[in-house]
């Protein structure tokens, strides 16, 4: 099977999506790039280069380019999206949702609850977020837990090709908005990805690892620590669950709570800030629905209460390293219960 | 007469070569909508609505002149004042007057109320109780029909207020950019809740900052049925033909509070008997028709008549109605599985 | 079907939700009665005993030891008359428990909130409908038959489970997200419950360099009860126990590997033996015992009691007469007829004398009281009634409480000597061995006479050794004199 990069997987997903159905298009700021300018079009192909090449497929009635107006992106999609297109919207860094939230949990959110069923709102909203570019307080952050509680979204946080691509075949073809966290970490990571179209249901979790002393869930680019975690413990003969949810919305509880009902303990590992993120949500599921299976309490390990800042050392302490997951774990291990 | 300017214009021919049959379905929408929120207002005060009210009262002729003009798949997305739209777009009365009072059978079962009155089967794609939260959405229908190459149109209401937030700018700008079919139709009743457009629109109108964003704009008198469906066919007629779009400025009165039970201290000596009696449109409307030999007035109590009685009916029905089921809580809440 | 009842787990307090089986005291086959212990569940706080709630023939056994059960869930089934095998599978197949027993959530008669739906895992508490008993030969068949389930949609935990316990998951109905069969659904199957055990942590470099301190092992409860009884660690056992726990076989087996021994049965302590064990290390530990040793002449002795045994017909042993001597022994040298109580002493003036009986699986020590002013044949009757009454079971418990003095005799075991524990908080204990005959020298002559070495242990914070000596010399006088006890 041939290997492909987070980045190719997403790109090559929407170029099926589109080839496929007309009604989707893709949208947003430098999606191909150059519009109006003297040089070449599809200079950038989204400032990640994930949108590369559609341009020239699919023409600029379908790629469209817009100003750096997200509230107008945002909200053209989601109006696309109720009287028949399938727009994916582009917004770039997570951090901008600021200036168009109202059109995201406002609007496109509850179209459909809102109106009684008669309105439909199949949109995708793409967005990177990840820590460690050094690109500071308003280009890093992870923000999944703020659309993770709108009810009416539905949030993908893919860690792997493969998901990425079934994912966002998965999220094109759904008819509610759907939040498409990319992490910008991981872009150049590769794995296997078939060459035809496949979709990996939402709300599935993935198990990375099966084992039996520990159940450790993470969020996004965090995963891959947890991973080298997990392999160290197990050459010292500790094994875990090792759970990507794939999805925080809908999240897949169900794989959680019958891994801790095995293991009785529980490691969540995000890279957002501590309060009321997602491994908060996670945490406080199974102290309500599993309590009774744990045999140390659930430690977090995520991003500090703070803005992202921008000097290496002090963005690296910020961001959960393995180290500060294997203390973690570590201590969860050695709770005598 | 010139697609951009910034004089209120006035109609050529004072009924602007409206057909009678036009100008019946117009006025029995005016008339369906005055006594539709005259009848909301009371069952207001009787305790049989829940929520709250913003009454569109005045400004009939806009919607109903405007709408004249469009199909059921042309778009218009509404802001909270927006009974008035609904109504004049084609939405179903009875399906209203249930949804306001939160009745089963109401268009959006019970979950959408006033704020939120829709009919998808109509394109009215629903009021929006954030003030400039229609604009973006209506650039996004405008796009669905330029790049299905359908010659629809939407049509965002709005009002002084929302003329004043940056999301209808970065609508108008994407709309000039993208050169869709959308028009942005600001009615300016001179108010924004209790503060005065005077005080708040800091241009000197609405329609120049359409210009400020290369979009063509007019200014019209709202009170004028004919006035409005004179511009508003030229407007509609110039989104077909994919010449991008532009903007209208109505300048209406507001003969109610900002809300029902608003007590409007805000107003002004004797302004609202003065505007009712200076700028009713259904009154000015009235008057022109039968002089000019459009309609008698015996054909327009006979239709006034049939609206009464058929606002009563609708309202007796909707008071009969249940509630939603509780089972309604969590359905809808997504469109495909959650 | 109304002739079969069912034994289910019960509710030991408000927090209990379930237990783990640990041993059936009954098998299949056995009679029942109400209120007859059946079996150990432990929970996370107690092991308790399980009462049969109704009378008949345990027929099956449904909840295996080491497999957790909720509460209300089906333990066992109790037929009264004859049943056929076909008639107790429906039984189990169709048992329902009792809602009132489970969750309180779910009893909930807030009408409004039940219809709310709720997220799928909320659904695995409610009651279970039909619980399979995993012991039914047939319903296991049915559930281990069918196709290849590798592509039946199933979770991680939920296939893990299901080959753990030979399931095809074809036999499973799905509830779980996206039709997914859960790992809920397979224990709703297979009628079990599935929950976390402890792991152990040996792993961590921290851990492993404190090997000696096996706190942290996981291990069952009962396993490191007993590891610490047998001066086990559990750092040294193979853990075979679901998760890795270390179990009570465990244990056992690593007793056995160390010990050498071919093989041994353990044994719960029943509680007179935890009494003993915990009262006689105190003592040992914490008395410092030492011991004077008599040969007693015997012979005269001997002939009084054959005399009052045959020709008056009385029943007088020697231990009775020993406990006659004693008694008479330590109204002269009171000295030894006293408790040590920290930094006072308190002396007796009465001898109240604890006589040592054995019992199956213990011992107990009821009081002779005042036997100084009590005949040997008062005594004699007493001390019959006593031991007969503690072989019965029948003693009161003051009975058993206040001696000053200790007798254990092993002689009629034929011991020659022995030495005993204090029986705290007295300060002397005499160990009686058996009356032999021997060659001695009496007079410059070799003569046989028949000798029984008694043993006194004293507490030496209270009785020093001379004094410890002069009891005993006053003893043996008592004893190779008998008539001078009943002056």
């Amino acid at each position: 099977m041939p290997v492909k990069t987070y980045r190719e997987a997403i790109n090559e997903a929407l170029h099926q999506a589109m080839a496929e159905d007309s009604s989707v298009i893709v949208l947003g700021e430098e999606v191909s790039g150059g519009a109006g300018c003297d040089g070449s079009r599809d200079a950038y192909g989204g400032v990640m280069g994930v949108t590369k090449g559609l341009l020239p497929t699919y023409g600029d009635s379908r790629v469209i380019d817009t100003p750096i107006t997200e509230s107008a992106i945002i909200g053209a999609a989601a109006g696309a999206a109720q009287t028949g297109l399938r727009p994916v919207a582009e917004l770039m860094f997570m951090d901008f949702f600021g200036v168009c939230f109202d059109q995201i949990y406002n609007q496109a959110a509850k179209f459909h609850y809102m109106f009684g069923g008669k309105a439909k709102c199949p949109m995708v909203i793409r967005c990177t977020t990840g820590a460690g570019w050094r690109a500071g307080a308003q280009h890093s952050q992870n923000l999944t837990q703020m659309v993770t509680m709108v009810p009416g979204l539905k949030v993908v946080c893919p860690t792997n090709a493969y998901d990425a691509k079934g994912l966002m075949l998965q999220a094109i073809q759904d008819d509610d908005c759907v939040i498409f966290v990319e992490d910008k970490i991981l872009y150049d990571t590769s794995c296997e990805v078939p060459d035809e179209m496949y979709t990996v249901p939402f709300g599935e979790a993935k198990y990375y690892r099966e084992g039996k002393d520990l159940t450790i869930v993470a969020i996004s680019n965090p995963m891959h620590k947890v991973l080298a975690v997990a392999d160290r413990l197990e050459a010292e003969g500790i094994t875990c669950d090792v759970i990507d949810p794939r999805t925080t919305s809908p999240l897949d509880e169900e794989a959680i709570l019958e891994s801790v009902e095995m293991t009785g303990r529980l490691v969540v590992v995000d890279e957002m800030t501590p309060r009321c993120g997602i491994a908060s949500d996670i945490s406080s599921i199974v102290a309500e629905k599993a309590f009774g299976s744990l045999r140390a309490p659930i430690k977090k390990v995520t991003a500090a209460h703070s803005p992202v800042p921008f000097a290496p050392n002090l963005e690296d302490a910020w961001i959960p390293q393995e180290a500060d997951i294997e203390a973690a774990v570590r201590q969860v291990l050695e709770y005598a219960s | 007469m010139s697609l951009d300017t910034q004089e209120i214009t006035k109609p050529k021919a004072s009924t602007a070569g409206m057909s009678k049959q036009q100008f019946l379905k117009a006025y029995r929408t005016m008339r369906t909508i005055r006594d539709f929120e005259a009848k909301i207002s009371e069952q207001f005060m009787k305790g049989n609505i829940p929520g709250f009210l913003h009454l569109y009262s005045g400004q009939e002729a806009v919607a109903a002149g405007l709408c004249l003009l469009l199909e059921d798949d042309d778009y218009v997305i509404s802001t909270h004042r927006g009974h008035g739209h609904c109504i004049a777009k084609g939405g179903d009365v009875g399906g209203m007057m249930k949804e306001i009072m939160a009745k089963q059978g109401g268009l959006c079962d019970g979950k959408g109320g006033s704020m939120h009155i829709a009919d998808f089967d109509k394109g009215m794609l629903g009021a929006n109780a954030i003030v400039g939260g229609g604009p973006p959405i209506i650039v996004g229908a405008a796009l669905s029909a330029k790049t299905l190459g359908t010659d629809r149109v939407g049509v965002a209401f709005g009002g002084d207020g929302s003329s004043n937030q940056g999301t209808t700018f970065e609508a108008m700008n994407l709309a000039v950019v993208l050169k869709l079919p959308a028009i942005f139709l600001f009615e300016n009743n001179g108010y924004g809740e209790g503060t005065h457009a005077s005080y708040a629109v800091g241009s000197k109108d609405i329609a120049s900052r359409a210009q400020g964003f290369g979009m063509p704009a007019y200014k019209v008198d709202g009170t004028d049925l004919f006035a409005v469906y004179e511009v508003c066919k030229q407007v509609v007629e110039h989104c077909r033909q994919g010449k991008g779009p532009v903007t209208i400025e109505a300048n209406v009165p507001r003969f109610k509070g900002h809300f029902e039970g608003d007590p409007q201290a805000y107003r002004g000596d004797g302004e609202i008997e003065r505007l009712m009696k200076d700028e009713d449109c259904l009154v000015i409307a009235r008057k022109a028709a039968i002089k000019n030999k459009l309609a008698s007035a015996k054909e327009l109590d006979a239709i006034d008549e049939e609206i009464a009685s058929y606002i009563n009916e609708v309202t007796e029905a909707a008071l009969a109605a249940p509630a939603p089921g509780d089972e309604e809580l969590l359905t809808n809440v997504y469109s495909s599985a959650y | 079907m109304s002739n079969l009842k069912a034994l289910t787990v019960p509710k030991w307090g408000m927090s209990m939700e379930e237990g783990e089986i640990t041993e059936w005291r009954v098998g299949e086959g056995d009679e029942v009665s109400v209120g007859d212990e059946v079996v150990d569940i432990e929970t996370s706080k107690i092991i308790n005993t399980a009462e049969s709630t109704c009378n008949g023939t345990l027929v099956r056994i449904v909840a295996q030891p080491g497999e957790i059960h909720r509460v209300a869930m089906l333990l066992g089934v109790v037929a009264q008359g004859e049943v056929t095998d076909a008639e107790i599978d429906a039984f189990v197949a169709n048992f329902e428990p009792d809602a009132a027993a489970l969750v309180p959530s779910l009893v909930s008669g807030d009408d409004s909130k039940q219809q709310v739906p709720q997220p799928a895992a909320n659904e695995r508490l409610a009651p279970t409908t039909t619980t399979v008993s995993p012991a039914g030969e047939k319903n296991e068949a049915a559930l281990s038959d069918g196709p290849d389930d590798t592509n039946v949609k199933a979770s991680s935990v939920a296939r893990r489970i299901a080959k753990t316990h030979n399931i095809n998951l074809h036999n499973v109905s799905p509830t779980g997200r996206n039709g997914r069969v859960s790992k809920w659904d397979v224990e709703k199957a297979a009628g079990i419950s599935i929950a976390a055990p402890v792991r152990r942590t040996v792993a961590s470099s921290q851990v492993a360099s404190s090997s000696l301190d096996d706190s942290r092992i996981a291990a069952t409860p009962v396993a490191r009860r007993l590891a610490k009884k047998l001066a086990l660690n559990l750092n040294d056992i193979v853990p075979t126990g679901r998760r890795n726990r270390v179990t009570k076989d465990d244990v056992e087996n690593a007793a056995r590997l160390l010990s050498g021994a071919s093989d041994f049965s353990v044994q719960k302590f029943s509680r007179m033996r935890q009494t003993i064990a915990a009262r006689l290390s105190e003592a040992k530990q914490t008395i410092p015992h030492y011991r004077v040793n008599v040969e007693i002449d015997i012979d005269s002795l001997l002939a009084q009691r054959k005399y009052m045994n045959g020709e008056l017909g009385h029943k007088i042993s020697v231990n009775d007469f020993v406990i006659k001597a004693c008694a008479s022994a330590l109204k002269r040298v009171p000295e030894v007829n006293v408790q040590y109580a920290g930094d006072t002493v308190r002396a007796f003036e009465r001898a109240d004398i604890s006589v040592a009986v054995a019992l199956d699986g213990g011992l107990v020590t009821p009081v002779i009281r005042n036997a100084c002013s009590k005949s040997l044949l008062q005594i004699s009757e007493e001390s019959r009634d006593l031991a007969h009454r503690a072989h019965a079971g029948a003693l009161a418990i003051d009975e058993l409480q206040g001696g000053t003095f200790s007798v254990s005799n092993l002689g009629m075991f034929g011991v020659d000597h022995f030495d005993a524990i204090i029986n705290a908080p007295q300060a002397a204990i005499l160990a009686v061995g058996a009356g032999k005959e021997k060659a001695v020298a009496r007079d410059g002559k070799i003569v046989s006479a028949t000798m029984m070495t008694v043993s006194l242990s004293c507490d030496h914070r209270v009785i020093d050794g001379a004094v410890g000596a002069r009891f005993l010399q006053s003893v043996k006088g008592f004893l190779e004199n008998p008539a001078s006890m009943l002056v």
